[in-house]
């Protein structure tokens, strides 16, 4: 057998993009004394190119009292786009050569940058220009990809992982469930009950990220239920698809909508606006092009603690809304938006509460609920209302028959199109959707007031 | 299969990549590619595909160009196994001067080695290769035709979208 000779810990550090707190430390202390020095006081700043680098830079700005006026960036794609708050332009608009102005140049490319700016008759005193150390990591990334040594001895990695894992669970088929969210785990298992009929599958064991998820596939009643990082499943299917998939016992599933790496579908590459990620789960996930049986989550809310919770908190059965403003991946919604809604729904009648987690805090003038994931469909049917944004946990309410109001954020527009749960095959209750992508904060409070009278 | 077995099976899918990667390597000097340049592949065996690639190719050249917001200016390099496909006047006239037909048994090769390296500077004209893509279950679903499939999945051309909303 050959060796790899290649350090694990060398070639983990460079699988792993840099995360945003290692990032923002890293910029910081590049930026930080560019800043002491007062290079930026009382100057124009203007930010180029539209980037993650940047982002993390306009924060520090800003915490440092500065203010940035002008973000520019040459992709014609990104240009018009909101960029924190501002509005990503061409740098066309820095022509003429605007006075007291800095161009804080962060990238890769920051010659090309500063050649670009100097031809539109700046100076190098009118430019701070960073080399971008995430981009640096990128580069490197690319001529490892290029590297034949490089790439064997991370295929042997991920092969010693795939042969471990089907060691530790031998003869059982080998269920992925490998993106992070709440839904990620919600939605496939809905939909697995069938899939393991249909594929005669009674020996199993179902992969999950965290214990949320875990918490999610057990009360569909499925187990055992193993927590295994997302990292770890990539490297043990990045194996399994190089060799081809099913030559291998036992099998892999592996249940989400995007495919494993050789996938040529996901949800920023879909071939028409009319396929949902419902419709990938079941062609891409489940192999399946028929309806298939969705099936629920189990709830075990009993009348009794529905009642003294409800007795409890001061909440009125059938006129209360559970407001759901959390979400991971989606942004949220404004405080100023959910105090207009509180104070409407106060103003009726209705009582209003906050379903939380952990450290998350209710919205003011509202009751802090923190209903288990076993309960939250029943106290959300009890109270008859619901309002949140979109979310994993919007994806777990859709079995809840109640009235429900799921809000997309503004740049949420795919996720809209693609990602809702009217494309779910069951729904109960009524849903209505709006996104502020297509209508104003105002005009979809004025439609939450009419539903909720 | 035991876990030997597997290793074996590992190294004899390893010798094959090395092999498709001293083609490249060869091809890069011989045409002074960079790493940064790119490989668009045709396959014999998927004649529809590179038929529908070749149609939009010189508009896929001008989006690349488009999205090239860090300006490498990549070149891009034809590389197929037909030599019809090879000398297909739209190649030429989309702009792309640099074309291999790759000989014998090279394109398995290559394949290999582009499977290997996850994809790296290489856009593979097919539907149907590695087995795992998971992209000829998409078509006819809803009405998913092959050309959708290809210039969203394969070449990463954008497409307007669609807006709606209400109640349900």
């Amino acid at each position: 057998m050959r060796e790899f000779h290649l350090k694990l810990e060398e070639m983990n550090s460079l699988k792993v993009p840099l995360r945003r707190k290692q990032l923002g430390d890293a910029i910081a202390a590049r930026l930080l004394p560019i800043i002491e020095s007062g290079a930026f006081d009382s100057k124009d700043i203007v930010l180029f190119p539209a980037a993650r680098a940047t982002e993390i830079s306009l924060e520090i700005l800003r915490k440092n009292g500065l203010s940035v006026s002008t973000v520019v960036d040459n992709s014609l794609l990104k240009q018009g786009d909101e960029f924190a708050d501002l509005t990503i332009q061409s740098p066309d608009v820095l022509v003429p050569p605007r006075k007291e102005t800095i161009i804080l140049i962060f990238s890769t490319f920051a010659q090309e940058m500063y050649e670009q700016v100097c031809s539109f008759g700046y100076s190098e005193d009118d430019c701070v220009i960073i080399h971008d150390l995430y981009e640096d990591h990128l580069l490197q990334e690319r001529q490892r990809a290029n590297d034949i040594e490089y790439s064997e001895a991370l295929m042997y990695l991920h092969c010693k992982k795939y042969i471990h894992m089907i060691n530790a669970h031998r003869n059982r088929d080998i269920i992925f469930f490998p993106e992070i969210g709440l839904g990620d785990a919600y939605i496939p298992s809905s939909y697995l009950q069938d899939y393991l009929g249909k594929h005669k599958i009674s020996n199993y064991i179902i992969m999950v990220n965290s214990n949320a998820q875990k918490q999610i596939v057990d009360l569909f009643g499925f187990e055992p239920i193993v927590i295994m990082s997302r990292a770890e499943m990539l490297e043990v299917v990045d194996f399994w698809g190089y060799m081809g998939g099913a030559i291998f016992n036992p099998r892999i599933h592996w249940l989400h909508f995007r495919g494993p790496r050789y996938g040529l579908v996901n949800e920023h590459n879909l071939p028409n606006n009319r396929l949902t990620n419902i419709d990938l789960y079941k062609l891409v996930g489940f192999q399946s092009k028929i309806k298939m049986p969705r099936q629920q989550m189990n709830d075990i809310a009993t009348d009794a603690y529905l009642s003294d919770l409800f007795t409890a908190e001061n909440l009125l059965p059938g006129k209360t809304v559970v407001l759901c403003p959390f979400a991971n991946t989606l942004q949220e919604l404004p405080e100023s938006f959910w105090e207009q809604i509180i104070l409407h729904l106060n103003a009726i009648g209705y009582t209003v509460c906050t379903n939380t987690a952990k450290n998350e805090k209710a919205l003011r003038g509202t009751v802090t609920l923190q209903v288990p994931f076993e309960k939250i469909n029943s106290v959300v049917e009890y109270a008859g209302y619901s309002v949140g944004v979109r979310s994993g946990l919007s994806d777990v309410l859709s079995q809840a028959n109640a009235e429900k109001i799921l809000l997309y954020g503004p740049k949420s527009e795919s996720m809209y199109l693609f990602s809702s749960p009217r494309d779910y095959d069951l729904y109960p209750g009524r849903l209505h959707e709006f996104s502020f992508d297509l209508l104003s904060e105002n005009e979809i409070i004025e439609r939450i007031k009419i539903i909720i009278s | 299969m035991n876990n030997k077995e597997i290793e074996v099976l590992l190294m004899e899918r390893f010798e094959l990549a090395e092999k498709g990667a001293e083609i490249i390597e060869r091809i890069r000097k011989e045409h002074e590619l960079t790493i940064d340049d790119c490989f668009l592949v045709f396959l014999k065996d998927e004649p529809e595909c590179a038929d529908i690639v070749l149609n939009k190719l010189a508009e896929w050249v001008k989006y690349r160009e488009e999205i090239d917001v860090r300006k490498i200016n990549s070149k891009v390099c034809v590389l197929t196994d037909c030599e019809k496909l090879g000398s297909d006047p739209r190649i030429a006239a989309s702009g792309i001067d640099t074309i291999v037909v790759a000989v014998d048994n090279d394109m398995m090769f290559i394949k290999e080695y582009i499977q290997l390296s996850k994809y790296g500077r290489f856009v593979l004209c097919s539907i149907n290769f590695p087995k795992v893509r998971t992209g000829k279950e998409i078509i006819g679903y809803k009405g998913t035709t092959l050309k959708d499939l290809v210039l969203c999945g394969i070449l990463g051309m954008p497409k307007p979208l669609e807006t709606g909303g209400g109640s349900i």
